[in-house]
C-alpha cells in the first residue's frame, strides 16, 4: 500500500526533490558510519590511552628546496620517552638532539622559502612509512653511496649467489630505502648558515 | 604465514560463533549451593591461566575478564580445555622440566570448567570471586615506566605477490644517561597485520638516518619465493650471509642480530612474535643495560590482511635505578646455515643443528624456537663439559601460531665450554596442513613460506661477567637464515 503510494507519488514527480536528497544524504552518512568503524562519534567523550608517549619529534637541520620541496637535511633528531607518572622525567636522561644525517620531506612548504640555506628547528609528527614504493633514483641505494657504506655491496649480485633461473649478473636484491615526511608546524630559526 | 594464521583464526572464530551460539540454550538457572560457579571456582582459573591473553589489547580475540564477557564462550571454552588446545603449551613433560610460563590447565581444571559448562554455566555470588587482577593498562603485558614511540609503518592492502619485504628502521632511544632496564615489551598496535617486530640496541653513529626504512627488494618467483640457488649449489655450501655480514654491508649499518659485542645491551635480540610475551628480567633479579645515546635498531615484518592499515609499534621497558646483581642475554644457538635446504615432500627434514658453546658461568633460562609453518619440532640440549646432556626443552608440536617463551622454573647452570645443542625437524609434505606447497625445495628466507631455524634463548649471567665473553661466537653454527 505505502510502495504503491510511494511508485505513483514518484511517478507524478509530486515526492519533493527535498525528499530525495534528504533520503540520499541520509543513505550516505549511514554508509560512512558503517565504514567509520571505530571513529569518535560527536557528542561523545574518546578514551585517552593511560600510556600515551607523544607523536612529534623535534628536527634541527639544514633547510634545502629541491624544486617544489623542501627537505630537511643533516637533522639531529630529539624525542621525548613516556614515563610513568610518579617518575622523575629525567629518569632516563634529559632530552637532548641526537646528531644523524636524516632526510625528512616536509608536508608543508609555508613561510620555508625565507629560510633556505638556514639552520631551522621543526616539530613534527613523522607520517607512516611503508616499504612498498616503486623503485627511484631517491629510494635506490647505489653502491658506495649514503652513510655507513664503506663497504656497501653492488646492487647486483650483492649476496653473492644468483638466482637459479637468472644468470650470474641478475640481481638478487637491491638495496633501498625510503626518506621520512614530516607533518611539519612553523619552524624557528636557529642560525643563517648550515656547518 | 598469514595464510594458515588466518584459516586457523577463522576456523577457530567459527568454531567459537558456532559453539556460543549453542551455548544461549544453556539454562540461565541458579546454581544449587555446592553447585561449580564462575565466580568461586571458574574465574580463579581463569585469573591464573587465560586472562592474561584473554583481555582487551591483547592477541585473544574475546575477553574473560567478567562473567558477561566470559559466559558467551562456555560451551567453546570446554571444548578448548578439554581437548587440550587452550591454554596453548607445548613443552614436553617428559623431560622432567618446569616452566613458570606454564598456562595449561590441570586436569582437575578442566574438569572444573565442563562441569561448569554443563551445570549451565552458572554465575554464582559475585561475593565468591576472588579480588579482581589489575592488569597493566592498553593491552600492556608489563606495566611500563618509559616508552618509546616505534616508527609507524603503513601497511598496503594487496602489494604485488602479497609480500612486504622486511624493513630496518632507526629511531632515538632517547635515553641520555646509561639506564638499566628489568623488562622489555614490544607492542604493535595491529596484530593482525603484525608478523613480527624485533628489536636490538646499537652504538649511535652521526651518520645514521633515523626514521627510514631500510630494504631489499628481492629477486622473487610467482609464490612469492626468493629465488634461491639450486638444492645442488645449497647443500655444496653456496655463500649465504649472516646477519652480521649482512649489518655490515646494510647503508644504515641495520640488519637482524645485533653486533656481537652489543649482544647484551638492552637483553639483546627481542622479538614480539605471535602469541610472545614481554621480555622480563624481574624474576631473576636481572637486567639489561642501555648505554647513553644508544639508537634502537627496529626490523619490522608486516603481512598484508587485504585492507590497509597503519601499525603504531611501541617498546615499553620497566627501569631499574640500581644495577642489578644479574644481566640478561638473548641470542640464539645457531640458525639455518650451510646447506639447509628441505627437499620436496619430506616429512622429517633435520635441519644443520645449531650449536653454541658458553664461555663464562651462565644460567639458562628461556628458550623460544622460531619456525615457520613447516617446522615440526624443535630440542635444546645442555652438553655439559663432563659429556653429560640434559635436555631444557623439547617442543615435539611446534605450531607457529604460538612462538612462546619458555621460562625454566629452575634454571640450568651451565659452566664454560657447555655446549648448546639444538635440533630442529621440518615437516614438507601433505600431512602439514599449513603446508602452503609439498612439491617444491625450501631454504631460509624471510616470508612464512619459506624456513627459518632460529633457536632463541636467554641466560643471566652475574653483572660483573664482561658479556662479550658469555658465548664463543667461532663455536657458533650460524650461516644466517634468521
Amino acid at each position: 500500500m505505502i510502495r504503491t503510494r510511494l511508485r505513483t507519488r514518484l511517478r507524478r514527480g509530486r515526492l519533493g526533490i527535498v525528499t530525495v536528497l534528504a533520503v540520499a544524504v541520509l543513505c550516505t552518512a549511514g554508509l560512512a558510519a558503517q565504514g567509520a568503524g571505530t571513529q569518535p562519534r560527536p557528542g561523545v567523550p574518546v578514551e585517552k590511552p593511560a600510556i600515551d608517549p607523544s607523536q612529534e619529534i623535534v628536527a634541527i637541520g639544514c633547510l634545502v628546496k629541491e624544486g617544489d620541496n623542501y627537505e630537511l637535511r643533516n637533522s639531529a633528531v630529539l624525542i621525548r620517552p613516556w614515563v610513568a607518572p610518579g617518575l622523575k622525567p629525567d629518569t632516563v636522561g634529559t632530552p637532548a638532539p641526537s646528531p644523524s644525517k636524516t632526510v625528512f620531506r616536509l608536508m608543508h612548504k609555508e613561510g620555508l622559502d625565507a629560510h633556505v640555506g638556514h639552520k631551522v628547528e621543526i616539530v613534527g609528527v613523522i607520517q607512516p612509512q611503508t616499504a612498498n614504493v616503486p623503485p627511484s633514483p631517491d629510494t635506490i641505494v647505489r653502491p658506495g653511496t649514503g652513510p655507513g657504506t664503506a663497504s656497501a655491496p653492488a646492487a647486483a649480485g650483492a649476496q653473492g649467489a644468483s638466482g637459479a633461473q637468472g644468470s650470474a649478473e641478475q640481481p638478487r636484491f637491491v638495496p633501498r630505502l625510503n626518506n621520512p615526511e614530516l607533518d611539519n608546524k612553523p619552524l624557528k630559526m636557529v642560525s643563517t648558515s648550515c656547518p | 604465514m598469514k595464510r594458515s594464521h588466518y584459516l586457523v583464526g577463522a576456523l577457530g572464530i567459527a568454531a567459537l560463533i558456532a559453539a556460543s551460539s549453542a551455548s544461549v540454550t544453556i539454562a540461565q538457572t541458579p546454581a544449587p549451593a555446592a553447585a561449580v560457579t564462575f565466580h568461586k571456582d571458574v574465574e580463579p582459573i581463569l585469573q591464573k591461566n587465560c586472562q592474561s591473553c584473554h583481555r582487551p589489547g591483547q592477541i585473544a580475540p574475546m575477553s574473560l575478564l567478567s562473567y558477561q564477557a566470559a559466559r558467551p564462550w562456555a560451551r567453546a571454552m570446554k571444548t578448548k580445555v578439554v581437548a587440550r588446545e587452550m591454554p596453548p603449551w607445548f613443552a614436553d613433560p617428559q623431560h622432567g622440566k618446569t616452566y613458570s610460563t606454564d598456562r595449561s590447565l590441570t586436569q582437575a581444571d578442566i574438569d572444573t570448567i565442563a562441569t561448569w559448562v554443563d551445570a549451565g554455566a552458572p554465575e554464582g555470588d559475585p561475593k565468591d570471586a576472588p579480588p579482581a587482577v589489575v592488569w597493566p593498562k592498553d593491552g600492556w603485558s608489563i606495566q611500563p615506566d618509559v616508552v618509546v614511540r616505534g616508527p609507524s609503518f603503513k601497511v598496503p592492502a594487496r602489494p604485488p605477490s602479497n609480500v612486504i619485504e622486511w624493513t630496518t628502521i632507526i629511531v632515538p632511544t632517547g635515553f641520555t644517561k646509561d639506564t638499566w632496564v628489568t623488562s622489555v615489551e614490544i607492542k604493535p598496535s595491529d596484530l593482525q597485520v603484525t608478523h613480527h617486530i624485533c628489536i636490538s640496541f646499537q652504538p649511535h653513529s652521526e651518520d645514521i638516518l633515523y626514521y627510514t626504512p631500510f630494504w631489499n627488494d628481492k629477486t622473487r618467483d610467482d609464490e612469492g619465493v626468493e629465488i634461491k640457488p639450486n638444492p645442488a649449489t645449497a647443500s655444496t655450501g653456496a655463500p649465504r650471509i649472516n646477519p652480521v655480514q649482512q649489518r655490515e654491508r646494510s647503508p644504515n649499518g641495520v640488519g637482524g642480530a645485533p653486533a656481537p659485542g652489543n649482544a647484551a645491551v638492552g637483553g639483546g635480540f627481542l622479538c614480539y612474535l605471535p602469541g610472545n610475551q614481554a621480555f622480563d628480567y624481574r624474576p631473576f633479579g636481572a637486567g639489561a643495560l642501555i648505554p647513553a645515546g644508544y639508537d634502537i635498531s627496529i626490523a619490522q615484518h608486516y603481512t598484508p590482511s587485504g585492507k590497509e592499515a597503519v601499525d603504531l609499534p611501541q617498546i615499553g621497558f620497566t627501569v631499574s635505578n640500581t644495577p642489578p646483581k644479574k644481566r640478561w642475554v638473548t641470542t640464539q644457538a645457531g640458525g639455518a646455515g650451510n646447506g639447509f635446504a628441505i627437499p620436496p615432500n619430506e616429512p622429517n627434514y633435520l635441519a644443520p643443528p645449531g650449536e653454541l658453546e658458553f664461555g663464562a658461568n651462565a644460567e639458562l633460562v628461556m628458550m623460544m624456537p622460531h619456525m615457520h609453518v613447516r617446522g615440526r619440532d624443535m630440542t635444546y640440549t645442555v652438553v655439559h663439559p663432563d659429556g653429560r646432556k640434559e635436555v631444557a626443552l623439547s617442543v615435539p608440536k611446534y605450531d607457529f601460531n604460538w612462538q612462546m617463551q619458555y621460562v625454566l622454573s629452575n634454571p640450568v647452570k651451565v659452566a664454560p665450554g657447555t655446549k648448546l645443542h639444538v635440533e630442529a625437524h621440518y615437516n614438507n609434505s601433505t600431512t602439514n596442513k599449513y603446508n602452503p606447497n609439498p612439491n617444491r625445495w625450501v631454504y631460509p628466507g624471510n616470508m612464512t613460506w619459506e624456513e627459518m631455524m632460529s633457536p632463541f634463548f636467554g641466560v643471566i649471567v652475574d653483572t660483573e661477567t664482561d658479556p662479550t665473553t658469555v658465548f664463543r661466537r667461532g663455536a657458533v653454527n650460524n650461516g644466517g637464515g634468521e
